[in-house]
């Protein structure tokens, strides 16, 4: 082949790759493909539960309630509660805001409490009964005297509860009410009322979402409604200002900041290898011939990650940036490797450097490929993205060197000794000595802590707001929150029992409140006619029993009335009471939780799911075979990325057990160990080094061991083919190494600390096998 | 978020339920009533002192009438007033209780000082409140804006009934009439009607009282 043939077909080879990869991307939709939402980091088929509920919560509902608090001019002291419903009012005719209302509209509350009250007996006495019967069963007593001991222990109830305070404000309900179905609830209830004092001087709207927090649409076009609705509020009440906090804030601050990082993280890294460039290079704007090797790297893995994935999360490429320190040490290897003689031809030069260039990218990428084992969606899609960028830079170098006249950069050499003396070998010894010790004792020191925080940018002032907002709404610590979820209402009403019965005994004394206590298990309406047909004379029992303890029970006529209605109802309808007749009931509450209260019970995604309430902190979570978790989950997630760094850690002793294998296959057990030595002794070092300094590692500081580990193997494959040659380490790996220090190095100073994790890990270890490959060779004898 | 409020609503409007007030005779008339800063010049003095009070400790002996009851039920306990930090009732018979009411809210707790729960957090009850607070107080003004008063005395013996504006605040409080002696308040009646009303009836009082750490503690926010 000429040399122009060469050329031709390496440029048209470039040009398809490029025209290709560019094409593939002009066509994509990147605010579909491309995602910001931490929960796209947890795998869509989880394998906890409690993930996959806390995912679908949050696709659901949850994520879509936003709080607003309109305050009052400073020279108003009551809480501006026209400019509150002015405000609801104007979301309320935007389509992205299903549902919006304020605070002090009791509309919702009173429409609940009608219904409540007047299906009482539908509702809250098919439970009544079960409770009764049950603790008559504890009595031993003969079910022949079940209706008077039941008669008068609902007088004695009676009698406890109008002796307590707070009994007065329910004395109107008690005539219609003397089993004190209602009052029993709202107690319940009442128990676990937060307060919403805080907000002294600010009216309170709620509002849910109609489109997704986490979708553009979520965001910039919501926050136009509500400068727009404040703006028509101020216009009739000027002074009025607005606090407001929802997921989409977060969801969008944490996007831009993103951007701006890989903004500034790309320009300084871009800098900082120029710097190590001017240092080293003697013709600098021959450098700029490495530019497009690490651009087709990038363009590679961006093509490989968007045709592999349907959504890739942007930290993908946050981290990816660290893509191009890799990329570079093949143009570097190849670019600064000397013409053994004037006028080598490429193909001569590249024959002799092929086989060091195809062992340490193949390895690598073997290497990294193990990654598309992990559970982890970040994990797998950051394997993809630099395997196949690592390839593109291999195949670029080779293509695009093939192409110029004088693919030959000529580097500053730095001067250090060439030959090992007396003193360098006992200096490089004693040096030796210490890493190894520290090597040996730090990694017993380290402590591992993930947190799911890390992986987004902090902004302290949005997460005080939101604390400030939950707090005005009345959402206080000490208290915890359960989810129960199931696939229809009956499942979800009888898990909401068994947690209701495991919560009693594992919290005994702490109240717990759930509007789905307020339907009876299906179990328990089905049951109720035979269990009224067993208390045929109850009426005179009760009766007689109020007589007897001091009532006047003709005062009870409009709770007899309604008892005899509903036996007569339910006499007719007995053999007609269904599953449907059940669904139908639950179904009708449903209909009455409007606004906030629709938080409570809801159907989504074909699930049903019940909130509860509980008058304690946060502490042991439910079995999982209840269906219920509590909200306090963050911990559980950070236990979950523990799971996935054991699960990653697994992964990377694989792939670099293979990387090890095949080292020791090509170049032999001696020359294969020396190899080897470099990357492992680099990785304990710097975790030594770590461990010794007190720093918590997590994740990413593992998966920085393992990119600095599959770089410094290459170093060591570079070095181990010079040193064959008798030749000292090229000076490509002390540029590449210098380059990927610095831009890892830049990645260090990021305010995402998982990118900070990962960019100070591998600059650690790049740096550490730097000098081992510079000083080894003085260790020697001569 | 998860909004617990919701609990407190659906709560609040089962409590909600009580029937309109209807007025009751005697001293609610014309004649009687009350208007800050039209016929109220003579009710100063008295008004000031009730008003400028210190802390006290009192007895209590409440008496509930239930329409359904044949005797009333009858709870007692002690009375504690701070102008600053507000009204605190210890229920001490038959159950041990602390009802609690200031600016904030109010609140009840257990005979062990543990919180049990916030009163409902809805407007109306917040005024319902907000209004018992001002009538221990004194405080006239406040008053106004939601209640009627009629007031009469003879002697030292005074009277003072206030009738809740027709409106929320109606369907949730009944006329309070507080009748006392000089400075001192000697019985408090909210009546819907005679069979359903709590009277209550204050014991021996001493002012000036200053409470201690662990009562302030244990009897306020």
């Amino acid at each position: 082949m000429t040399p122009d043939h060469q050329t031709s077909i390496a440029r048209v080879l470039l040009l398809f790759f490029a025209v290709t990869g560019l094409s593939w991307l002009s066509g994509l939709n990147f605010s579909e493909k491309i995602s910001t939402n931490v929960a796209d980091l947890i795998p869509t088929d989880e394998r906890s539960p409690e993930i996959s509920l806390l995912r679908s919560l949050a696709d659901e509902r949850q994520a879509r309630v936003l709080l607003f608090a309109l305050n009052a001019p400073a020279s108003s002291a009551t809480p501006p509660d026209a400019a509150a419903t002015l405000f609801a009012a104007t979301l309320r005719q935007s389509p992205l805001f299903t549902e919006v209302a304020p605070l002090r509209d009791t509309a919702s509350h009173d429409a609940l409490g009608r219904f409540i009250y007047e299906r009482r007996l539908d509702l809250l006495l098919p439970t009544w009964l079960a409770t009764q019967k049950k603790a008559y069963a504890t009595t031993g007593r003969p079910a022949s005297d079940y209706t008077a001991w039941l008669a008068q222990k609902t007088v004695q109830s009676l009698d406890a509860f109008l002796a307590q305070p707070e009994a007065s404000a329910f004395q109107a309900l008690v005539k219609s009410d003397p089993l004190l179905l209602v009052p029993t609830l709202a107690q319940q209830s009442q128990s676990l009322a937060p307060s919403t004092s805080a907000a002294t001087g600010q009216a309170l709207v709620w509002a849910r979402l109609s489109v997704s927090p986490l979708a553009d649409e979520g965001q910039d076009p919501v926050f136009a409604v509500i400068d727009q609705a404040l703006s028509t509020v101020r216009l009739a009440h000027p002074g009025v200002t607005l606090e407001w906090s929802g997921v989409n804030r977060f969801a969008a601050d944490s996007k831009h900041r993103i951007r701006a990082e890989l903004s500034w993280l790309n320009t300084l890294s871009l800098l900082a290898v120029l710097a190590i460039a001017l240092l080293f290079v003697r013709q600098v704007w021959k450098a700029l011939h490495l530019v497009p090797v690490i651009l087709f790297a990038i363009l590679g893995g961006w093509v490989a990650v968007t045709l592999f994935f349907t959504h890739v999360h942007i930290l993908v490429f946050v981290l990816g940036a660290l893509l191009a320190g890799v990329a570079i040490d093949y143009g570097f290897y190849l670019y600064l490797q000397p013409p053994l003689r004037p006028g080598e031809p490429y193909r001569e030069k590249l024959d002799r450097l092929l086989k060091p260039l195809l062992t340490s990218c193949l390895t690598t990428v073997i290497g990294f490929s193990f990654l598309l084992l992990s559970e982890l969606p970040l994990i797998r899609q950051l394997g993809v993205f630099v395997s196949a960028g690592l390839l593109s830079a291999l195949a670029a170098a080779i293509f695009y060197f093939a192409q110029i006249k004088n693919p030959f950069l000529q580097a500053r050499v730095l001067s250090l000794p060439k030959t090992p003396t007396p003193a360098s070998r006992r200096l490089v010894r004693a040096l030796g000595l210490l890493a190894l010790a520290v090597a040996l004792t730090g990694p017993w020191f380290l402590k591992w802590h993930d947190d799911i925080h890390q992986l987004d940018v902090p902004n302290p002032a949005l997460v005080t707001n939101d604390q400030r907002l939950r707090t005005l709404f009345g959402d206080t610590e000490g208290r915890s929150i359960y989810i129960t979820r199931a696939d229809s209402l009956v499942a979800a009403r009888d898990r909401l029992a068994a947690f209701q019965t495991w919560h009693d005994h594992a919290f005994p004394g702490a109240a717990l409140a759930s509007v789905g206590l307020i339907l009876p298990t299906e179990t328990d309406y089905l049951a109720q006619p035979a269990r009224l047909a067993a208390l045929q004379d109850f009426e005179p029992r009760l009766r007689a029993a109020l007589d007897q303890n001091g009532y006047t029970p003709d005062s009870f006529a409009p709770f007899f009335q309604a008892w005899r209605q509903h036996l007569s109802v339910l006499s007719t309808l007995s053999p007609q009471l269904s599953t449907s007749a059940y669904t139908s009931l639950g179904a009708d509450l449903q209909a009455r939780l409007t606004g906030p209260l629709g938080m409570l019970f809801f159907t989504g995604g074909k699930q049903v799911w019940f909130l509860s309430l509980a008058d304690h902190p946060p502490a042991v979570q439910p079995p999982a075979d209840l269906g219920t978790v509590g909200t306090d989950q963050l911990q559980t997630l950070n236990t979950l990325f523990s799971r996935y760094r054991a699960s990653a850690l697994r992964l990377s002793l694989c792939g670099l057990g293979l990387i090890g294998l095949s080292v020791f296959v090509l170049y032999g057990l001696r020359r294969g160990l020396r190899i080897f030595m470099i990357p492992s002794g680099a990785c304990f070092l710097a975790f030594g080094l770590l461990g010794l300094t007190g720093h918590t590692l997590n994740l990413f500081h593992l998966l920085g061991a393992f990119l600095g580990v599959c770089l410094s193997h290459n170093y060591a494959i570079f070095s181990a083919e010079n040193a064959g040659r008798g030749e000292p380490p090229p000076i490509s790996i002390r540029l590449s190494a210098l380059c990927t220090a610095a831009s890892f190095g830049v990645l260090a100073l990021s305010h995402i600390p998982v990118v900070a994790a990962l960019g100070s890990t591998v600059a650690l270890i790049v740096l550490t096998a730097l000098i081992m490959v510079e000083l080894e060779p003085l260790s020697r004898k001569n | 978020m998860i909004n617990r409020l919701l609990l407190l609503g659906f709560s609040l409007t089962l409590a909600a339920l009580p029937l309109r007030a209807e007025l009751p005779p005697s001293l609610i008339a014309p004649a009687y009533q009350l208007v800050p800063g039209q016929n109220d010049a003579a009710w100063q003095p008295l008004l000031a002192a009730l008003k400028a009070k210190s802390p006290i400790l009192a007895t209590f002996k409440e008496r509930r009438f239930f329409p359904f009851k044949k005797n009333p039920v009858v709870l007692t306990g002690e009375i504690r007033l701070d102008p600053a930090l507000g009204l605190s009732l210890h229920y001490q018979v038959p159950e041990e209780r602390i009802l609690v009411v200031d600016d904030r809210g109010g609140f009840m707790r257990n005979g062990k000082g543990q919180r049990l729960h916030d009163l409902p957090d809805d407007p109306r009850a917040q005024a319902a409140t907000r209004a018992l607070l001002h009538v221990m107080r004194f405080e006239l003004g406040e008053l106004a804006r939601d209640f009627s008063v009629y007031a009469a005395r003879d002697g030292a013996d005074w009277r003072f009934a206030f009738v809740p504006l027709p409106g929320p605040l109606a369907n949730v409080l009944q006329p309070i009439t507080v009748t006392g002696q000089d400075e001192l308040v000697r019985t408090l009646e909210m009546k819907k009607s005679a069979a359903e009303r709590v009277f209550i009836q204050i014991g021996e009082t001493r002012t000036h009282v200053t409470f201690n750490s662990t009562e302030l503690t244990r009897f306020f926010r």
